[in-house]
């Protein structure tokens, strides 16, 4: 009896303290991939406004920003609180942005352009092939409660990200960009924010009504010859351009690479002098690393906020097919 | 889904946008200034945002607020784990857990032994400069061992290239962003 009695009694503890193991805190275990769509949703699905600040380099920028979904359609104004006076615009799949001191509204398609916290991909958990994520615990943030989730990388062809999102509703509340170091290097946060409420049309549409309207097109997308042939694992294209450099007077193509939080852009420039061409060099500010090599006639310039054996494997491998 | 910051009276918010205007807001007052934004009675709130940023930016006392708040964001501790909680050893509550931890331990390495090594997941590698130079000379390209060159990185392309980098990756396009560039390293092909 005293032996099934100790039996029992170690059955009951590997219960209780299973979830416990496996989750490292003291709630349940978070279904990764249900909860990275749901935060992906949530900062589409939900009315919010709140003043949120990005920091980068020591520096500080305060904006303010309003977004409403109704009947599927999405709107989102970004207000610049710090710095020159910037407002944008995002609905029905463009950008307005509205300059005020010069009176101008320039108008641009909106192909990629995310506002924090608009972060996450569609496809989310496909994150979790290059990203290990694990718990950190909960924080008050703007005085809701977060919980945060470290997405550290599976190899060395990305850095790290802090993501704390509220618990209620899913929204993001902030982002924190890792270094190689694992030390913050740039951080967005909400100081303040309103869920739920839907911000009125002439808050999110004032500013915008008295001002003549600028196209500000600079992409236009294409199909390209140009592809990097070796990418590390998780990365795709997500989209090919062509860039226009007025004082340049010439076409550059612009590929873009992204594992879904990461992103790494590709310039190829074809110049018809070659004496214009660069060697190869690698350089770095803070976290964006820029590498750049000639190719034959064309210079193939790669940057982003990734180590540079990211850019280099995917510029080092840039191929133009003949088809 | 409610906001539970507090709000604030008709009457302070005008005072407050007075005392803002004026430059005359006191540091508590920041906070509450930042709200007003979340009191709906006000008529038209992006008059409100605009006031708000044009006092930032007018009054010279963007600076000492972004250090202030740059100040209290600085001092929330980075948590790369969670925080476990104190605990004593020898309180009763304690001693099934840590029973079962014992027998867990157990079962853990035990399945862990049967995946064999192809199967354990590996610890994140996070990506370090050492790190970086060992997969740099693992793939194909310009060793690091080949002479430095004197780099000539033209700022005004480099800058349109962030700011078309910056559509796909918030933050990037930042007006905080400059295009002043630091070269760490320089192959030569």
């Amino acid at each position: 009896m005293t032996r099934w009695r100790f039996f029992s009694f170690l059955l009951s503890s590997l219960l209780i303290l299973m979830p416990v193991t496996t989750s490292y805190a003291d709630e349940p275990a978070i279904d990764y991939p249900d909860w990275l769509s749901k935060v992906a949703l949530a900062a589409h699905q939900l009315d919010y406004q709140g003043v949120m600040v990005f920091q980068h380099n020591e520096r500080m920028q305060i904006s303010h920003i309003a977004h409403r979904q109704a009947h599927g359609n999405e709107i989102t104004r970004v207000d610049a609180l710090s710095g020159p006076a910037r407002a944008w615009l995002n609905t029905d799949g463009k950008v307005l942005a509205l300059n005020p001191d010069k009176h101008q509204v320039s108008h641009a398609p909106r192909l990629h352009h995310m506002f924090f916290p608009e972060i996450l991909p569609d496809h989310a958990d496909n994150l979790l092939q290059v990203y290990t994520l694990r718990p950190i615990g909960h924080k008050m943030i703007a005085n809701r409660d977060a919980v945060g989730v470290a997405f550290m990388p599976r190899d060395a062809y990305r850095y790290g990200y802090l993501l704390w999102v509220d618990s209620a509703t899913n929204l993001l509340l902030r982002l924190t960009k890792l270094d190689s170091r694992q030390q913050p290097a740039a951080q967005f946060t909400f100081t303040q924010i309103d869920i739920g409420t839907a911000p009125g049309n002439e808050s999110l549409h004032a500013g915008f009504d008295h001002h003549p309207i600028a196209e500000a097109v600079h992409e236009t997308t294409l199909q390209t010859p140009w592809h990097a042939i070796h990418v590390p694992p998780g990365y795709h294209e997500i989209s090919a351009s062509t860039l226009d450099l007025p004082d340049n007077q010439r076409h550059v193509t612009h590929l873009v690479y992204s594992d879904g939080l990461s992103t790494v852009s590709l310039f190829i420039e074809e110049l018809h002098q070659p004496d214009a061409l660069q060697k190869s060099g690698l350089f770095g500010q803070n976290m964006m690393n820029l590498y750049t090599r000639p190719l034959d006639n064309a210079q193939i310039t790669a940057l982003g906020e990734v180590p540079p054996a990211t850019l280099m494997m995917m510029a080092d491998s840039i191929s133009r097919s003949e088809n | 889904m409610l906001n539970t910051a507090p709000k604030i009276h008709t009457n302070d918010q005008t005072e407050l946008l007075s005392s803002a205007m004026d430059s005359e807001l006191s540091e508590q007052e920041w906070p509450q200034f930042f709200l007003l934004a979340q009191d709906h009675n006000l008529p038209n709130t992006w008059t409100s945002w605009h006031i708000i940023g044009d006092t930032l930016r007018e009054n010279g006392v963007h600076a000492s607020l972004v250090d202030e708040v740059a100040r209290q964001l600085a001092q929330e501790p980075t948590v790369l784990a969670p925080t476990r909680k104190r605990w004593h050893p020898f309180r009763t509550e304690y001693m099934m857990p840590i029973a079962a931890s014992v027998a867990a331990v157990a079962v853990v390495g035990f399945s862990v032994l049967r995946m064999g090594p192809a199967n354990i997941t590996t610890a994140p590698q996070v990506a370090s400069t050492q790190n970086v130079q060992a997969v740099a000379l693992a793939q194909p390209g310009p060793s690091t061992n080949l002479p430095v060159q004197q780099a000539n990185l033209d700022q005004g392309r480099l800058a349109r290239f962030v700011a078309a980098h910056g559509e796909y990756t918030p933050g990037i396009n930042s007006p905080v962003m400059d295009a002043s560039w630091q070269t760490t390293t320089e192959p030569s092909q």
